[in-house]
This record gives structure tokens, sequence and C-alpha cells, in this order.
């Protein structure tokens, strides 16, 4: 189908080339007559003249009031759309709450022991639909005995840690991507989408690229029943910066 | 209106008499004899537009097709379709119909190919047209209308792609998607009532697919449909633009007549457009979304990039450093806001503008309807060049992490090449093409001067060697040209006036012997023709002697 369609162009193109009789013609540009505008614009005048409206303001206001109502009606609908963002503060709350579970993708809770030192594994909420959520989705992360030893967490943030277990944010800072690319020979996490690194040694603080913040830090413990347990939810937003975020 | 049938010209056949009744009734014959007389300008590069066009309409086509299949809604479903190894995955009705549409739809996958395609080509055949109208200054008075309206539908064609390209719901155009709700909500101030409006909540919710899909099927064609037609109705109405030559003037158009060569050549390059979107759509993969798998908020794939008109947003975003405003108040600006909304928003502001500004700087206010040769406007062309090195670093830099990967840099080392590269490079390229522009200008002159250089070279009896020159014209008592430079361009090699045989005839093999065309040509004389007239181009485009339309239309030089 392609074929044929491009070789009729190419056959109308090379029949046009060769076969019809090469011309050349000339048209004159028709430039604009001042006879005409001044005609139009005498036309427009009269008429409005001759209809009274410069004289008859109670009409003229009338019918710019018709107008004024007919645009608000024409733009009201748009009342539709508008949900207020401050109420409730969705954008700064997630579904982690103390004492929910950490579960992995497939839905089973973590033991402290269950992971290598060094190891990254994505984590959910436990609670309905939470593997689907947009803000949820955390990172548990087991330092390596030398990681343990540099690591600085962020001031006040020094417990949000269990043993040698740290919980942060999957969801970039900058704009809002998973981030995924962890490499531990250097203690970074990466952002595949604009490159931002984030040093976990550090309390997930930006080291490189656009992003301004560090991943936010989710405090965790362990369960009665041994298993990883929130003890609250991200004590700030989670995701991309907005105008007032600091203010909710 | 008393008709009798030995009028002269009256229609003796079936179809004659037919066209005859109907114009009886709707009197189309004096509008259709104008618009068939329609001269247009013949130039490759006035062809971009019409590129333009044509894919727009085979996106028109194919698009309508893929709504019958397509179910933009973010229900949750269970797939269950041909493909084996998303079988029992759950994800949102959009993806999983863009997965039947590719695998159960007979030819789906042909035309979802071709629509992508065609929107790829699109975006690209409006860029190089306004890089075209850019740099031969078409734009100016009385077409600033014209390029408002372009960079209107240049905008809109962006958003248009954007949204066609979040739709599917996979994981890459989720991942796109995300970014993009994170640059409006980086917005100051209305950012989050922006976003939550866009949405309905928070995000991804479960309205945005169906929102985009109303915005990409009617919304936006729509204005498209309509700015596109006024674009053309704007263009007949004004006539096209020329480049200066034989015969051409700022009061006429030289060409060729609507019907029957440009109407031919319109419909050739239409199926062309069409034929090259075809085979792209059937032979080469394009965005294979099976293989993403649904969009989940917790995962990325590595190496995710927009498709390439969204590129320069990408770089910015990656170039841009990590420098958020906080303000009193506890209120603060965003870094993503910089690079993705004030950047874009600058750049196409001063393209839209520059008509305007290029105005007031040069207080050149009159209507041009000649177009220059980039050369004969060195600022604007030098100024051209920055802007696309530019936005040529930023194209780059949105897939430096493949860059990276693939020729084995790091990553943060592509990075800062990007953000110092953005500095120092447009300005390198200004003064470069600065230059260039005067060379070239300059060689023209020296070529209408002092003639074509012909390689022949002559010793003096002296013992001086010197190169014979071709003189383009009629000299004055020193040996100089006396022709003045018009802006068409002028030849520079013996070939181009005419001291080359003709070619030799045949397909495969040759059908003649060189030799015998060889004399047939010193026969007929030698190239340059006597009998022509001497011409002088006055520096205003207009020749002195009028015009000479048995160039047949095309830009030539003056032969002399």
């Amino acid at each position: 189908m392609g074929l044929s369609l491009l070789l009729v162009g190419v056959g109308l193109v090379l029949f046009t080339k060769k076969l019809l009789p090469h011309e050349t013609a000339v048209q004159d540009k028709h430039d604009g007559s001042h006879f005409d505008r001044v005609t139009v614009g005498a036309t427009l005048l009269n008429g409005l003249g001759n209809s009274g409206l410069a004289r008859r303001k109670l009409i003229t206001r009338s019918l710019a009031f018709m107008a004024g109502g007919l645009g608000l009606m024409l733009i009201a609908p748009i009342g539709g759309f508008v949900k207020n963002p401050n109420k409730g503060n969705p954008l700064g709350q997630t579904s982690w709450a103390k004492g929910v579970r950490l579960l992995r993708a497939d839905g089973s809770p973590i033991r402290p022991g269950d992971q290598e030192p060094g190891s990254l594994q994505t984590v959910f909420p436990a609670v309905p639909g939470g593997n689907r959520q947009s803000d949820a989705a955390t990172m548990l992360i087991r330092l390596r005995p030398e990681q343990v030893v540099e690591s600085q967490p962020r001031p006040g943030m020094e417990n949000f840690g269990y043993g040698d277990y740290v919980a942060y944010s999957k969801i970039c800072t900058h704009a809002g991507c998973p981030v995924s690319l962890y490499e531990q020979e250097t203690n970074r996490i990466l952002c595949p989408c604009h490159q931002s690194q984030f040093d976990i040694t550090l309390g997930a603080k930006p080291i490189f690229g656009p992003a301004v913040r560090p991943l936010p830090q989710l405090p965790i413990t362990v369960d009665n029943a041994g298993f990883f347990v929130a003890r609250g939810d991200y004590p700030e937003a989670v995701g991309p910066s907005y105008w007032n975020r600091k203010r909710i | 209106m008393a008709r009798t049938a030995t009028a002269p010209g009256a229609p003796t056949t079936r179809i004659g008499k037919t066209a005859y009744e109907l114009d009886d009734r709707f009197i189309l014959a004096p509008w259709l004899r104008r618009t068939f007389n329609k001269v247009y300008p013949d130039h490759w590069s006035f062809l971009l537009g019409e590129i333009a066009l044509y894919s727009f309409v085979v996106l028109l086509l194919s698009g309508t097709y893929l709504t019958f299949f397509f179910d933009a809604s973010m229900r949750e479903v269970v797939y269950n379709g041909d493909y084996a190894p998303l079988r029992g995955v759950s994800m949102s009705a959009a993806y999983d119909s863009t997965l039947n549409l590719s695998f159960d739809v007979r030819g789906g996958l042909f035309m979802r190919q071709l629509h992508h395609w065609a929107a790829l080509l699109f975006v690209a055949s409006i860029v190089v047209h306004m890089l075209r109208i850019f740099f031969t200054g078409a734009y100016r008075r009385p077409r600033e209308t014209n390029w408002l309206i372009g960079i209107g539908l240049f905008v809109l064609a962006l958003l248009e792609g954007f949204a066609g390209y979040s739709m599917p719901d996979d994981l890459l155009s989720g991942t796109g998607l995300r970014i993009a709700a994170s640059v409006i909500i980086s917005i100051p101030v209305v950012g989050t009532w922006v976003f939550f409006a866009l949405f309905g909540g928070d995000y991804p919710g479960e309205l945005i697919v169906g929102r985009l899909y109303i915005i990409h099927v009617l919304i936006v064609p729509a204005i498209l449909l309509a700015l596109i037609a006024l674009h053309l109705l704007i263009l007949v109405k004004q006539k096209h633009t020329q480049f200066p030559g034989p015969g051409r003037t700022e009061h006429n158009v030289v060409g060729n007549r609507l019907f029957p060569t440009f109407a031919a050549k319109a419909t050739g390059l239409f199926f062309v457009v069409f034929g090259v979107c075809s085979l792209l759509g059937g032979l080469a993969q394009i965005n294979p979304v099976w293989l993403w798998g649904p969009y989940n908020p917790a995962q990325v794939s590595s190496a995710s990039q927009p498709d390439w008109y969204i590129g320069f947003l990408e770089g910015s975003m990656r170039l841009f450093p990590p420098w958020e405003i906080n303000l009193p108040g506890n209120y603060q600006i965003p870094a993503p806001f910089w690079p993705t909304v004030a950047l874009p928003g600058v750049m196409f502001t001063l393209l839209a503008l520059y008509p305007f500004i290029e105005r007031k700087l040069t207080g050149d206010t009159a209507p041009h309807h000649l177009i220059q040769r980039p050369r004969d406007a060195p600022v604007r062309t030098s100024l051209g060049t920055m802007a696309l090195a530019f936005y040529l670093v930023l194209l780059v830099s949105g897939a430096n992490d493949v860059i990276a990967e693939r020729f084995d840099i790091s990553l943060n080392a592509m990075t800062w090449i990007g953000r110092i590269g953005l500095i120092v490079l447009p300005p390198i390229v200004y003064v470069l093409t600065y230059r260039l522009c005067l060379g070239l200008e300059q060689h023209d002159r020296e070529v209408l001067e002092h003639g074509i250089e012909t390689g022949v070279i002559r010793r003096l009896p002296n013992g001086e060697f010197i190169e014979v020159h071709q003189p383009l014209g009629p000299v004055d008592d020193h040996g100089h040209g006396v022709l003045g430079y018009g802006g068409a361009p002028v030849p520079k090699k013996m070939n181009q006036i005419g001291a080359a045989r003709r070619a030799i005839r045949g397909f495969f093999t040759p059908i003649e012997e060189p030799s015998a065309v060889e004399l047939e040509q010193q026969t007929e004389g030698r190239g340059l023709a006597a009998g022509e007239p001497d011409r002088e181009l006055t520096t205003s485009g207009r020749p002195s002697e009028g015009g000479r339309p048995a160039d047949g239309g095309r830009p030539q030089a003056p032969r002399d």
C-alpha cells in the first residue's frame, strides 16, 4: 500500500516534470484601494448613524448588559472543573500511617532479616490498592555496615530508620518519576527521568541534577508480629514541589 | 437567459453538457477560471508547508480509524487478548484497547504506526517550514498575521502530539504524563488549582485519559483545522512570496498556474507523503506499547524519552540547576517552573514577536513580497542559527542518558557539557554564521565584478600567470562587471551559464556517442547566448528592462 501510494506520487511528479508543457505564468498582485476603504468605512458609519444607537443610550446599555450575561453564562460551566487543592491536604498526605505494614509488590509483609545488606526493595502501604497509588511507593533499603557508619541523617530524622534499614519515598522530588536506579558503590540513587542523584547516607540529599529537596524519609519500626510497619505518614509532602507546599 | 445551441463554444459531449447545466445553476465558471489561473511560484522550499498539510490529512484519516477501536477510559480491566506476556495483568481500559488495536484488530497496528509516524512528520515539517519562513524573511509585512497563526499552529501541534502520546496509558506515556503533571503543579500561585482542575483531583485520578482523548480528537483538531483554513485563505489572498529573479517584482507572481502544473505537483506530493508515512507505518516499528507494560507510578523504564518535539523541554529540565526560589510567607517557586514553563514561554513569545521586533530595530515597515536569501540578512540569519543552536543543545540533552550510555561518557559530564554548551555555543554560532554570510555576500559581489573563474590559466608575455575570468555581463573600462546584485543567486561555475555540453541521452547505457554530442554542440555555437540583450538588475531586485518570462520561472541568475 505504501509503495503503491508512493509510486503514484512519484509518477505524478515525474509526469509534471517531464510531460506537461513547461510554462511561466505571471500574475499581478492587487493592492488594496483607498477608495474601497473610505467607502466601506463611510457605509458602516452611516448605518450606525441611521440606527440611532449613538443617541439611544438605553438600548445600547441594555444590549451591553445582555451581552455580559451571555458571556457569564458561557464562562460559568468552567466552575465544574474547579476543585480545591487545599481542602484536606490531598497533596501532602499519603496512605502511610502509624502501624501500616510495609508490603512487597506481591502483598507479602517483610521481616528485618529478609533483605541482604546493600539491597533495595520497593514497598507499598498495606491498604487496599496501595501498590497502585502514585505517591505511596517507598524504597526500603538495608545499608551495608560501612554505610551505617558514614550515615548522617537529616536533623530531626535520626531515629526514622530501624537498625540498618531506612525507608525513603520513591517519588522524585523534582518531577515525580520513580527513582529506581540504586548504585550501592557510591550510595547514590539515580532518577532515570532527569538524572537527579540522591545520596542515601546523607538522608537522601540531592547531590547532582535538577532536584532540590531530599527524598522524604518514612519513619519505620517493627510491630509485635515482627514485620515492618510505618510509625506515621511522611513528615513532608511527597513528590514535586508546588507553590504552597511548606504551608500545609 | 436566452441561449442558442449554435453559440460558439457550446458543449457537444455529455460531460460538457452536464457541466454547462451545473454552471447554469451555480455559476461556478468565473470562480473556477480565476482559481485555475492562479499562479504559484515554484521552489522546493515552498513545499515544506504543503508536507505539513498533507501529513495532517493523513493524521485525520488514520486517527478517525483509530477512534473506532480505542476506549479512552481508566477503568481497571484484566487483559485477556492475544499478547501472551501480559495476559492476566490488570490494566486500564485505554491500555487494553491499545493492545487489542495492535494485536487483534486487523490492520490496527499499521494504522497506529501510520498515525504516529505521520504525527512526527507533521511537527517536523511545521518546524522546517517555519525555519524557511524565518530565514527568508517571508514573515515581513503584510504576512505578520500568518506568522502568528503559524506559531499558534506549531504550539497546538505540540499539545496535540503530547495528548495523543499520553493516551495509551502505558508505562512510557504515564511517566511523561507524571512529568507534565509536575510541570503544571510547579506554576506559581495557580499551579495546584490548574492541576486539580485538569486531573479532577490528586494525580493520576480516573479522568485524565478521557479528558486527553476529547482534547486530542475534538478540541485541538477543530482549532487546528480552523487555523489551517485561515492560514491558507490568507496565503491565497496575499499570494505567495517569491525569490527575486528575472521578471519578478514586488507586484507580481511568477510561476505555474494552479491547473494543471501546480495541481499535479501538489497531488503528487500528497501521494508521496502518504506513501512515505505508510511505508514507515508498515515497516518501521514505533512505540511498541506492549513492551513497556501498563502504567504503574512505582515503575519506570530507563531511557524514557518523549517524542522528538518534546525533547527540548526534557533537555531543559535535565540541564536546569536545582534552584528553588523561596519567597516570604513560606511560598516557593519550584525548580521545574523555569525550564519547562518560563523558558518555552519566553522562546515562543520571542518567536511570535520577532517580525515586530525586527521591524522596530530596522525601521523597515514596507510591504515585502520578494523574499531574501539568508546571506542577505546576516543579522537575522545569525540570530536564527543562534536560536537553533540553543534548541539543538536542549534537544540533544533530552537524550543525554542514551548518549552517555552509548558512548560510555559519564552522565554528569553530559549534563555539564549541556549546561555549558547551552550558554557558550549560541554566541559562537552567531559569530560564525555572521562571518559566513558576509563571506558569501562578498563572493557574490566579487563574481559580479570580476566574472566566473574559468580554471583557464594564461601566461602573459611578461611571464605572469593569470586566471581567465568570464564576466557575467557588460564590463566597464577597467574590465569590471557593471551588473548589480539583485538578491538572486549568482552563477559561480561555468556550467551554470551553459558552458557544459548537454547530458548524453540513455537510461541505463548511453545511446549516443559523446563525441557526436560534442560535435553537435560545436555546430550550434558555444554556450554564451549571443542573441540575448544585455540586462542589468537594479539593486531593488527589479530588472531595469522588464521581465523575461522565458526562464521557466525558476530562481535563476541573470545569464548573459
